[in-house]
């Protein structure tokens, strides 16, 4: 009897742990869906993170880089670290060359269709026929920000009318030896060969042939010997603006600085200004890792979804002020925005200046060398 | 008491012993070895190893193949903005680790050979800026030097200029200012250690025999000194040589080092190969750098 008992107590005790075991496990939380991020500052922000978290029962980690060359960097490094990137126009094709981004099924993005025609019918985005590899959420431009206190008087020979009282500089200003080491441009390879071609006067200065290079490489050259600094992103076209290192600047963050400057009670000292001979225009967006598939991919659909829908391109046109792609978002603008870079809450249609929508350039090597053999020249 | 046959007899029999003890400790140190050897294998061989191997591959489109090609390092042989900005950089290397010698040592020397009390807590106050983060260091030195900076606001408060002065920042002043105040802690620490090493007997004895001051420093303190006056300057040398921030940040126009040529292979330039083969470039010069300074700064200098 007391062996018959003590077989069943073994067995009574090894099934309760075999169950327990079971229903242990089965009550456990089904692990979260999670959604990797890889984007500048403002397209991932707590405001609608922590919603969509909620909302989809899902984990979303963001890694933030503070320029488009260390995005590419860290993207190529590790692929499987993201599922969505934020790139802008000119990299989806570098993007697609290496290998790292697939097309994005539009049709399961919901308010793809409220996109305006004109980034929709973008080609840069097809890389494939019929197959979209980029969804955009926002355009900019790169401007001039003058300090109107010192530099007011100096910049007047160069200022153009455009129409509506608005007046726009002319690149000319970046050669004037009265503004020398006043100044500062980016050191950012593929935007200062863009613009210095415009000024150039060539038409399509993503596409340089070597006379293209040649007058391109002579008026960057003059550019730069006339610069005080080479500036590296938001922080640092900040820093030249405040502390008084530079009067001119050639910003690539223009309502994100005005924005700052406004918060600081400087933005009565600054204007902005669109080069007179046109500027290059970035449209970002998001590009969706070759890696992302299952539940990671349902999520980056919709978290697309959300950013160009009414309510995130509003929250967008509030945080970041530049261009959106959806016209309900507009009512997102902040007052700053409608007085200093006020041609975003107009249509793009209407922009002022020859508008150049970035494209992969030809060669962005050979861009690198011309813009550090420029440099290697200065500093001799 | 034991004789001396007796005495032989009883050493001769401990000595399997000893043996066996010395063998068991030699296998005890060998043993305690292979951490410190995975992790060098881990965090230093394997990885250089790695840009070795990159550095001799070439990039076609956006694809890297794995043809074996000298064609990198030949780059930066026929191009002369390669070499021409290296011997920049070496330049602006010397001249930060020169500096920072003829700052440090004057500083070392008195907090460990003169001052009697508190030499703990000035040792401590110098290597502080290392708890600070670099790069807000970086901006920190930005901020003194810039028009608005603390710099031009005393001179313009003293009356010295009516204006702000743009010469202190975004240029190569800035870029070796900033080198060396990075550099200093990373000089101090061997120079101080070398000077507090120094025998006061060997002092006292020069002093005994005649020797003034500067015959105690020429004679005994300098030549002592050395190990850690050469391990100061290599440290430095190499830290400054291959440093991309600060001349990016405080440089301007006129600021680009090698390490920047690098950098920028690994963005848009997407050249990983002849990235890596620059950064070989830079990592085998350092590795002599370091190889030479061993050599005349002996083990203990490089190690203390």
């Amino acid at each position: 009897m007391k062996k018959t008992g003590l077989i069943f107590l073994t067995v009574l005790a090894l099934v309760t742990l075999v169950f327990g075991v079971i229903i242990v496990n089965g009550c456990k939380p089904k692990a979260k869906a999670k959604l990797s991020i890889a984007c500048f500052k403002g397209y991932a922000e707590d405001e609608w993170v922590k919603p969509f978290e909620e909302k989809y029962n899902a984990t979303v980690e963001v890694t933030y880089f503070g320029s488009v060359d260390e995005a590419f960097a860290k993207a190529k490094a590790a692929p499987d670290q993201w599922d969505i990137i934020s790139i802008d126009s000119g990299r989806v094709k570098l993007y697609y060359d290496a290998g790292l981004i697939k097309d994005i099924d539009t049709a399961k993005i919901e308010n793809y269709g409220k996109v305006g025609e004109y980034f929709r019918t973008q080609g840069y985005a097809e890389l494939e026929k019929g197959k979209k590899f980029h969804v955009p959420i926002c355009w900019g431009d790169q401007d001039f920000v003058v300090n109107m206190e010192t530099a007011g008087e100096d910049i007047k020979p160069y200022l153009k009318d455009i129409g509506d009282g608005k007046q726009a500089l002319s690149y000319n200003v970046l050669k004037d030896a009265k503004l020398a080491n006043r100044e500062t441009i980016f050191d950012e390879s593929t935007n200062v060969t863009n613009m210095s071609a415009i000024s150039a006067g060539i038409k399509t200065p993503f596409k340089l042939d070597d006379n293209g290079y040649t007058k391109m490489q002579e008026e960057l050259t003059k550019w730069a010997q006339n610069c005080r600094a080479f500036t590296i992103g938001f922080d640092s076209e900040m820093q030249v603006l405040t502390s008084g290192d530079a009067e001119v600047i050639l910003t690539g963050n223009n309502s994100l600085v005005a924005m700052a400057l406004a918060d600081q009670n400087l933005g009565g000292k600054f204007k902005h200004f669109l080069p007179a001979e046109g500027t290059i225009c970035w449209i970002d967006g998001w590009a969706l890792s070759k890696l992302t598939t299952g539940e990671s991919l349902d999520l980056a659909l919709k978290y697309m979804d959300y950013m160009i829908g009414d309510e995130g391109q509003q929250k967008l046109a509030k945080l970041v002020g530049f261009g959106i792609v959806n016209p309900s978002g507009a009512s997102g603008y902040t007052d700053v925005i409608g007085k200093t870079t006020w041609w975003y809450s107009t249509s793009i249609d209407k922009f002022p200046v020859p508008l150049y929508v970035m494209v992969a350039e030809e060669n962005p090597e050979q861009r690198v060398k011309v813009w550090t053999d420029i440099k290697a020249s200065l500093g001799k | 008491m034991e004789t001396t046959e007796a005495l032989d007899k009883k050493i001769n029999k401990k000595a399997p012993v000893k043996k066996v003890q010395k063998e068991k400790t030699k296998l005890g140190t060998l043993l305690l070895g292979v951490p410190v050897i995975l992790w060098l294998l881990m965090i230093v061989i394997i990885p250089v190893i790695l840009m070795l191997i990159m550095s001799f591959k070439i990039k076609s489109g956006y694809e890297i193949t794995n043809i074996f090609t000298f064609q990198n390092y030949l780059s930066f042989f026929k191009n002369s903005t390669y070499w021409r900005i290296l011997l920049k950089s070496f330049r602006m290397a010397f001249i930060v680790s020169f500096t920072a010698i003829i700052v440090s040592y004057p500083l070392a020397f008195f907090i460990s050979r003169v001052l009697k009390k508190g030499r703990s807590f000035l040792f401590m106050l110098i290597i502080i800026p290392l708890w600070v983060s670099y790069l807000v260091r970086i901006i920190a030195w930005r901020t003194i030097l810039g028009n608005n900076g603390l710099l031009n606001n005393l001179l313009m408060g003293l009356h010295i200029t009516k204006q702000p002065l743009s010469i202190f920042l975004y240029n190569n002043f800035s870029v070796i200012l900033t080198l060396t105040y990075i550099a200093i802690p990373f000089v101090f620490i061997p120079l101080y250690t070398a000077l507090e090493k120094i025998p006061n007997n060997l002092v006292e004895a020069a002093r005994d025999l005649g020797a003034n001051d500067f015959h105690v420093f020429k004679s005994i303190i300098l030549p002592l000194s050395a190990p850690g006056f050469i391990t100061g300057f290599m440290l430095s040398f190499i830290l400054a040589l291959g440093d991309y921030i600060i001349p990016q940040q405080l440089g301007g126009k006129t600021g680009l080092m090698f390490g920047n040529i690098v950098w920028s292979q690994f963005g848009f330039a997407s050249n990983w190969p002849l990235g890596s083969a620059l950064g070989f470039i830079l990592f085998t010069i350092a590795a002599v750098i370091l190889a030479i300074t061993q050599k005349f700064s002996g083990e203990e200098g490089i190690y203390m």
